[in-house]
């Protein structure tokens, strides 16, 4: 009976293994439509290959894609398997060229989708994408997407494709500007292989990648460039900040501010002033971004005072009716645990600014996905783009410019806003978003915002009094111990002045005893 | 009893009340610095300043280096050292020695802060001694022996003496100030026959001090108060007068120096934290009183913000638009003038200052290194008892600092007046340098908040408790010796 007992507790314990296993495996084969591995060789800063790294995490954040970024040297073995929808090689610096095999290896045995960006397209890719390179020295190159066109830097050498099959798409063209004309495809889709032979971070050639990147991973989506004023501070020049909106509201233009703000000092005149004219905005159609502080002495310990940091941001400035519709911060937030679950996640709308100074807490380069996630970009990077209007942007996409200092610089701001030919993004069209915070929640939908669920106007004009400080508690024992201060400097100044007859009297009598 | 007697006059005979103050302080420095668990002071983000230009860095650990613990060990630099002298200053004598001896007895890759220590340890015994032997003079009386206890006391007090195992400048300023004193004392007193090795180790420590940090540099002043007694030592040629003069214009001269190499950054931080934490400080709501003086209101909310940020920070102050907007339109000229209109903001400030005047403790940071099994941040209270009592019942206001200025200088001038009458020395030296103490103690709060506000107070303000230390170590001295009002030395009584 013993035996027979055994035999099937054996029979079942190896059946079960058996399941647990084949579930394991399926799930480690299964496919994440939202991750994507990116794998760079080297930062090259000199090639400003770190902006490019930065540029393309808050690309592909924007695609809604989970983004893992590996040093190429420190690829694992395994480390690209079924779990990610697709594969990025971001080459920045040929000199450095690729030298772990084994990524090599995974890549070439991986069926997922492969892109290519840079030089470097070994053999197998080069199969895979069934096309030939060519490498081109010293040229300057037109790049035209549609009836749009930008004159792109010198480059010494690229890698261009030739012997494109039919069947490829393609997505934009690169002209040479010598008298041969010759022309070749900048970003081309084979299946699911595709390459740019370059990648730039910024004017028509990041927006032609950008929607070549989007088809390539299926995630097309044709928005209008939210036209946004970034570097905004409580500091600012408020009153400057109020003629630009008056300016965008009489041209139809809607705007976007990314504004930082304090969490102390809130009683004092200045804080109501500063929310005044942010309600202002408000009221005028603008929406705002509250943008993230910038870090100093922070460690990964300080993730629960950084909660607590936003959470104070966004209590004090929605008392004063000033509703955030998202968070605004460096790319670089987005790559650190810390600061990405203490912040950003609080907010459902995002808008990812270029790294400017670069402090981790807790680097884990595992980018997070939101609800939308705006690439911004500064404008002034489409000032050599030609039939701007025909520009279409693949994703969320923020058109920045530096908040003005001068009145001079503002008459500037206003002439560089005319002179861009974009549709732009109305907030109250566009945007549905929400902010958790402590139990609180603020809302913007159909371009109504909602506090804790419940409608709520902005009443620009409200809450300028009172701006006086409240009377602070008294300190216990405060009371005795100036009371003990001012009876000892009584008591001195008594000792003082008896001192100080004593001395003159002390004097009299001393003279006095040789005196006869 | 006769041989109690007899043992006490052997014991006399022997041993100095100043060799007494020097063991002693020798043994209780030793057991603080150097023997297990050892104590010292932790970072508090200020280390880099004497590290870096030193050659030394710290070595990358898991755990936090800064606040909780006292860290011993560090890296020394092997090849160039590109980074550039962050700030000038005397300490560097102290660190480039405690290197050398580092590289002699231990390590050319790695440094142990004790080895600092123990340059700040024999640098300052022989200062304890020097100060004990001018205040005891000739006398082995036992009062001098109640002297020499005294000086221990309040000079080899652990809040002092943990400084020795840390970056920071202070210890070079407490000792260059003990050979000061004890200098000046002596050569008062008249007892030495080569007065310019009296003179040479008073102007050196003065230049040392002076230049060991650069909010030193307006103290360059009260020294040359200080200095001037010694245009009356009797017998000076006019060479020898010659040598004074260019004694004090050497003193003169370092502050200059010190102020003049205070870099651009050093001079943005001060004047930042001098408008957050001063200007903003103290009062209802700045909004409209820094507009009313021509500056955006806005920057009222910057109150309580320091420059380098301790963990986030709305805007960056060394940004381009802080130092065109805020920093580029407020000069100390302009801070004066604020705190002329705003009087009652800057008493209140001066009370802020002298509030914690005699804490000569770091509370900011621990004390103990990590492996002692202590919590972070943990304060060590082994021979403490002086600063404890000053600490606790000295009364917190700046009226009463300035009385107490007012009472000695003129308890001080009585001595001086008569010695100067009777053509004697001691009282009239004596005087000058009280006269500097106190000068210290009246002007140094109001140029710390003037020139960086309420932030870091205790470390701006150290040479205001140790001055008034002097001042009362030789104030009891005086009363013991019978020396507070007439100078002239009376007959060994029990010696």
């Amino acid at each position: 009976m013993r035996k027979i007992i055994m035999f099937f507790l054996t029979i079942f314990f190896m059946t079960l293994g058996g399941v647990v296993q084949a579930t394991q495996t399926v799930h480690g084969s299964e496919r994440d439509d939202n991750r994507v591995l990116l794998v760079y060789d080297s930062q090259s800063t000199v090639e400003q290959g770190e902006k490019k790294i930065d540029t393309l995490q808050r690309m592909l954040a924007g695609m809604g894609l989970k983004v893992k970024t590996v040093k190429e040297s420190e690829y694992q073995k395994g480390e690209l398997n079924h779990s990610y929808q697709g594969v990025i090689t971001m080459i920045n610096w040929k000199q450095a060229s690729l030298d772990n095999p084994t990524f090599v290896k995974d890549r070439n045995q991986y069926d997922g989708v492969k892109l290519h960006i840079g030089e470097g397209l070994d053999r197998t890719e080069q199969k895979q994408l069934q096309v030939k390179l060519k490498t081109i020295y010293q040229q300057q190159f037109i790049l035209s997407d549609d009836s749009s066109t930008e004159m792109l830097p010198f480059v010494e050498r690229m890698d261009v494709l030739t012997g494109v099959p039919k069947q490829a798409q393609s997505y934009g063209m690169l002209k040479t500007q010598n008298n041969e004309g010759q022309s070749y495809k900048y970003g081309v889709i084979n299946q699911k292989q595709g390459y740019l032979p370059f990648f730039n971070n910024k004017g028509l050639g990041l927006i032609t990648a950008s929607k070549m990147i989007a088809i390539l991973f299926n995630r097309q989506e044709e928005t209008k460039p939210l036209l946004t004023i970034t570097n905004v501070s409580p500091y600012s020049n408020l009153k400057l900040l109020d003629q630009l909106s008056v300016f965008c509201e009489n041209h139809g233009i809607p705007l976007a501010v990314s504004t930082s703000t304090v969490a102390k000092n809130t009683e004092m005149h200045a804080y109501k002033r500063f929310t005044m004219y942010l309600r202002r905005l408000e009221d005028r159609g603008g929406v705002i971004f509250l943008q993230a502080p910038v870090i100093g002495g922070a460690t990964a310990d300080n993730a629960g005072e950084l909660s607590e940091l936003f959470d104070n941001y966004l209590l004090n400035l929605a008392q004063n009716q000033v509703y955030p519709v998202g968070i605004s911060a460096q790319g670089f937030w987005n790559q650190d645990q810390v600061l990405r679950n203490s912040a950003l996640k609080k907010a459902n709308y995002q808008m990812l600014l270029p790294n400017k100074k670069v402090v981790y807490l807790d680097q884990d380069n595992q980018g997070g996905t939101n609800s939308r996630s705006y690439l911004a970009l500064p404008a002034s990077s489409f000032n050599k783009v030609k039939h701007q209007a025909d520009v279409r942007f693949a994703m969320p996409t923020a058109l920045t410019f530096k908040m003005p200092d001068s009145k001079v610089k503002l008459k500037n701001l206003k002439e560089q806003i005319q002179a861009l030919n974009f549709e732009w993004q109305a907030p109250d069209e566009a945007i549905n978003s929400k902010i958790d915070f402590a139990s609180s929640s603020l809302a913007f939908q159909n371009g109504q915002y909602l506090v804790n669920g419940k409608e709520t106007e902005v009443e620009v004009n409200s809450n300028m009094e009172n701006t006086d400080k409240p009377t602070p508690t008294p300190a216990l024992f405060k009371g005795f111990f100036r009371v003990e201060g001012q009876i000892i400097t009584v008591f001195f100044a008594i000792i003082f002045t008896v001192l100080i007859i004593f001395i003159a009297f002390g004097r009299k009598i001393y003279k006095n005893m040789f005196k006869r | 009893m006769v041989s109690i007697k007899s043992s006490w006059k052997v014991f006399q005979k022997h041993i100095s009340p100043a060799a007494v103050a020097t063991a002693l302080a020798a043994i209780i420095c030793a057991v603080i610095l150097f023997i297990p668990p050892i104590n010292g002071y932790a970072d508090n983000g200020d280390f880099y300043r004497a590290m870096l230009s030193n050659g030394i860095y710290r070595l990358p650990t898991k755990d936090n280096q800064y606040i909780g613990y006292v860290v011993t060990k560090f890296g020394i630099l092997k090849y160039f050292n590109e980074n550039n002298v962050a700030v000038f200053s005397s300490q560097a004598l102290f660190v480039k020695a405690a290197v050398i001896l580092n590289k002699l007895l231990y390590s050319h890759r790695y440094f142990d802060i004790r080895f600092l220590g123990i340059v700040y340890y024999v640098a300052f015994l022989p200062g304890i001694y020097l100060l004990t032997k001018a205040l005891t003079g000739t006398w082995r009386r036992i009062r001098s022996y109640v002297i020499a206890i005294l000086v221990v006391l309040i000079f080899a007090d652990a809040s002092f003496i943990l400084y020795f195992n840390s970056f920071f400048a202070e210890p070079g300023m407490l000792i260059s100030f003990l050979y000061v004193v004890g200098s000046l004392i002596l050569l008062a007193r008249g007892d030495y026959s080569k007065r310019w090795k009296l003179l040479l180790s008073y102007f050196i420590s003065v230049v040392v001090l002076i230049t060991s940090k650069q909010q030193n540099a307006p103290l360059a002043l009260s020294f040359g108060v200080m200095s001037v007694g010694l245009f009356f030592l009797p017998g000076l040629k006019k060479a020898k007068k010659l040598a004074v003069m260019g004694g004090v214009v050497a003193t003169l001269g370092a502050g200059v120096l010190t102020y003049s190499l205070i870099n651009k950054e050093f001079n943005d931080v001060n004047q930042y934290q001098s408008f957050s934490h001063g200007v903003l400080m103290e009062t209802g709501d700045p909004s409209k009183n820094i507009a009313k003086s021509g500056l955006s209101e806005q920057f009222a909310l910057m109150r309580e913000q320091d420059y380098y940020a301790k963990t986030f920070d709305t805007v960056d102050p060394s940004s381009h638009y802080i130092r065109k907007h805020l920093i580029g339109k407020y000069n100390f000229a302009w801070i004066i003038k604020y705190y002329a209109r705003n009087t009652d903001q800057f008493l209140r400030l001066l009370d802020v200052a002298s509030k914690d005047i005699m804490v000569t403790q770091v509370k900011a940071v621990g004390d103990y290194t990590k492996d002692s099994g202590k919590k972070a941040g943990q304060q060590s209270t082994f021979f403490t008892l002086y600063s404890s009592l000053a600490g606790a019942f000295f009364p917190g206001k700046y009226a009463f600092l300035c009385l107490l200025a007012i009472t000695f200088v003129a308890v001080y001038a009585v001595s001086a007046y008569i010695d100067f009458v009777a053509g004697r020395l001691f009282g009239v030296v004596r005087f000058f340098l009280i006269l500097g103490l106190m000068s210290i103690c009246v002007f140094v709060p109001i140029v710390s908040i003037i020139g960086d506000g309420d932030a870091d107070l205790a470390k701006h303000l150290f040479m205001v408790p140790l001055s008034l230390d002097f001042t009362f170590i030789m104030f009891i001295s005086d009363i013991l010796n019978h020396q507070l009002w007439l100078t002239e030395q009376e007959e060994d009584g029990d010696a």
